[in-house]
């Protein structure tokens, strides 16, 4: 159940990632380096959500 | 792989390269590859230049770029003919005769070998991890991904740093075969490898050791971890004679504060990873990181799509270190400022002063991320449309990286003019300060005029005390007054003054960028060299005039007669009833060694040049730059080293052999550096000394280790 909500949230950031960084592309100069500052809390946010998932299985299955 | 396949991959990646660099390549000739007229570019120039001059004059190339000048600049082994990317553009100068050129022939192949290289370094990953015709798609991808980064835009300017990446591929290309299979073979390439990263430059050297070391980490195999041993064993035996010299001549204190300093300018903004910007708006150095909306679309589909994977830990392992390079390179930008504590706590990593330059690995571990999430993709593709899938992702991702920061072409900041022909014929040696002159000029100037520039910019001297004490003393060269004695003291005949408003419209960025003078305040400078009792008007024509130094005498003073007899060596013949001080305008440096009727003399410093005594009568006197002996030296032990544990190495026959051999060999070297050695040279410059001394310690050690195992 966590897994799958975690990916749906994943999910919704990658596209959120794709969305912005395109938009920044094509804002003016601030806004997109704004923008940009934005994907960046992103990205940290679904690899951290990945790899906080990774351990967290891994040391369910070894307790287990 | 079948023949069609290798056909349509070379063609695509040739085909790619075209287009990248089609402004470059469809220019004028004589235009320069890059994106703003400040450029470390010019540097490289004059250094393959100077080279090629003292090939041209029977000696191997083998000292710095001040060198022959007399100038004295403390030449590291890096900077001599060791360097690849240094002994390429020689090369390729000294065929086509113009640098423009050379850089437009350079730059292309090295991106067509990055290509070629990250394919096969993708396939060594991908294989086993799916079917072999997606690891191909795979690896095509990584291929593009990498080779068309930012990293090549950001150091456009820069040989060494350029021609990195496929030699960084090459080392992890056999760092994984050692992996899988500990063949002598795959050892010594990947320990030779690394040797050619270290030489190329010390960022991606230091960034790939660190890489290697946590790949290992993550095996952890204990053949692996073996080999890895024996590898680094003989990288270090090979690189002691470099490295060890270089650990000793590390900057003062002063130098490293100002490295320190700097790291604040030279890190990444965190938006500019996903904003194709101007980057010279938000920093002061050409830094866009782009990641691309493709690529970091396909980087994290495993995140997505990961259950049921074979090759999770890889991954992991790739996407951390993409994701480790990212925050080192954001520097004080990141929440965790990773740069300075390494910086700070990590043995000779002072010299980082350009966290962003960490991507030239973040990009690598990126890319291998987005190969193995397209590998998952292209799974949901019916087999007869994946190759057009590939072609079409590939052109997304080259289109997304690239558009709008493909290489330029830009004119010269010099164009030919004549008051350099007018200083490029008068006889003599003599130094001319050039004003205004922004950072690249002075090099290219010093080329056209065969003679020594220098430059309001000092940032140009290298971090060189005496010259850069000599470039702020005059103030930038603006406050000229009450200086016509000193200026001929330090060698400076001709002082050239552009007044053409032309060029002040033209470079108007990059005098404001190098904080060069402005018009306005040029002259002044001229006005009062007009006035002055001893200047002389000797050139004067479209805004350049040239005034000569009534009072300077020469290189050598008070007047006595002399001669370069190479670049390296300055006879004098002095007499005198009297004993006397004589002075030499070239920059004080260790190297440069005193005859004086073939007794060996100290020189002294006086304002940063320097003097020696001399006793009354007929005096015969050589100067002589002894680093050129020891460095031809050096490079020759360096070679014959390696050349020899290489060959005991791949031939097991030898092997019972190798002990007696090396320790004959390290004692050899230690007693031809100690006696035969042609000049007195301090210990801690001749790596000669260190290698002799290295391969006896080492093969010692490994004698009395195994006599001890033999008895337990």
């Amino acid at each position: 159940m966590l897994s799958r909500n975690l990916t749906n949230f994943r999910r919704t950031l990658l596209v959120g990632i794709v969305v912005i960084t395109t938009a920044a592309n094509t804002s003016p100069m601030w806004w997109g380096l704004a923008l940009g500052q934005v994907t960046f809390a992103l990205l940290i946010l679904t690899i951290g959500s990945y790899l906080f998932e990774v351990a967290f299985y891994s040391i369910r299955s070894r307790n287990e | 792989m079948s023949k069609r396949f290798a056909i349509g991959l070379t063609a695509l990646f040739i085909g790619l390269t075209v287009i990248y660099f089609r402004q470059a390549i469809f220019a004028p000739i004589d235009t320069w590859m890059i994106r703003y007229q400040g450029s470390d570019i010019y540097i490289y120039c004059i250094g393959a230049y100077e080279r090629l001059g003292m090939l041209k004059d029977g000696f191997l190339p083998l000292g710095d770029y001040w060198i022959p000048r007399g100038g004295g600049y403390p030449a590291t082994l890096q900077e001599l003919l060791l360097t690849p990317a240094h002994l390429l553009l020689l090369g390729t100068y000294a065929i086509t005769n113009s640098f423009t050129l050379a850089f437009k022939i350079l730059y292309p192949l090295f991106y067509l070998t990055t290509l070629f290289t990250a394919y096969w370094y993708g396939t060594t990953i991908l294989k086993g991890k799916t079917s072999s015709s997606n690891a191909r798609y795979g690896a095509v991808i990584l291929a593009v991904t990498y080779a068309f980064c930012m990293f090549g835009v950001n150091t456009l300017e820069q040989l060494v740093f350029i021609s990195a990446p496929p030699l960084i591929l090459l080392t992890l290309i056999f760092l994984e075969k050692t992996i899988k299979e500990s063949r002598p073979l795959y050892i010594v390439l990947t320990s030779v490898f690394l040797l050619s990263v270290y030489l190329t430059q010390l960022y991606p050297a230091y960034f790939l050791t660190v890489f290697i070391g946590l790949r290992l980490l993550l095996t952890w195999k204990r053949e692996a971890l073996q080999s890895a041993l024996k590898g680094g064993l003989i990288f270090l035996l090979i690189a002691a004679p470099v490295f060890i010299p270089q650990i000793l001549n590390m900057p003062s204190q002063e130098v490293k504060d100002v490295l320190a300093t700097q790291t604040a300018a030279l890190a990444l903004l965190p938006g500019l990873l996903f904003y194709k910007g101007d980057p010279m708006a938000f920093l002061s150095e050409a830094s866009v990181a782009y990641l691309g909306i493709a690529t970091l679309a396909l980087a994290l589909i495993p995140t997505i799509l990961h259950r049921k994977l074979k090759w999770r830990r890889t991954y992991i392992f790739y996407l951390l270190v993409a994701l480790a390079s990212i925050i080192f390179a954001l520097g004080q930008y990141s929440p965790i400022n990773f740069a300075l504590l390494v910086q700070k706590y990590l043995p000779l990593s002072f010299f980082l002063r350009a966290p962003g330059r960490a991507m030239v690995i973040g990009y690598l571990a990126l890319s291998v991320c987005a190969a193995l999430g397209f590998t998952i993709l292209i799974d949901y593709i019916k087999p007869k449309y994946r190759t057009l899938t590939t072609l079409a992702i590939v052109l997304i991702i080259f289109t997304d990286l690239t558009i709008g920061y493909e290489p330029p072409s830009m004119s010269p900041p010099l164009p030919q003019n004549e008051a350099y022909e007018f200083l490029r014929e008068q006889p003599g040696d003599f130094r001319t300060v050039e004003m205004p002159s922004i950072y690249p000029q002075m090099a290219m100037s010093n080329i056209h005029t065969n003679h020594d520039i220098l430059s309001t910019y000092s940032w140009a001297f290298g971090y060189f005390d005496p010259l850069q004490a000599f470039a702020n003393q005059y103030n930038n060269y603006l406050d000229l007054t009450a200086t016509e004695q000193e200026t001929a003291f330090y060698g400076i005949k001709y002082i050239l003054v552009n007044t053409d408003p032309n060029y002040y419209s033209r470079l108007a960025s990059a005098i404001t960028y190098y904080n060069s003078p402005k018009l306005e305040q040029v002259v002044p400078v001229a006005d009062y060299l007009d006035t002055s009792k001893d200047y002389r008007l000797v050139y004067d024509k479209g805004g350049y005039a040239v005034y000569e130094n009534l009072l300077y005498q020469g290189t050598v003073f008070p007047s006595i007669s002399y001669n370069w007899t190479d670049s390296n060596t300055l006879e004098i013949e002095a007499y005198d009833e009297e004993p006397q001080t004589i002075f030499i305008s070239q920059s004080y440096t260790e190297g440069w060694i005193a005859k004086v009727n073939g007794v060996q003399t100290p020189i002294h410093e006086v304002n940063f040049i320097q003097s020696i005594e001399v006793p009354a009568g007929d005096n015969h006197i050589v100067i002589h730059y002894e680093r050129y002996e020891s460095s031809l030296l050096n490079f020759l032990a360096f070679h014959l080293t390696a050349l020899l544990i290489i060959l005991l190495l791949l031939y097991p026959k030898w092997k019972r052999y190798t002990l007696p051999i090396l320790l004959t060999y390290g004692v050899g070297l230690i007693i031809f550096s100690l006696t035969v050695y042609p000049y007195s040279t301090p210990l801690y410059h001749s790596a000669l000394t260190y290698l002799g001394i290295a391969l006896t310690i080492g093969a010692l050690i490994y004698i009395l280790l195994r006599r001890r195992l033999k008895w337990t």
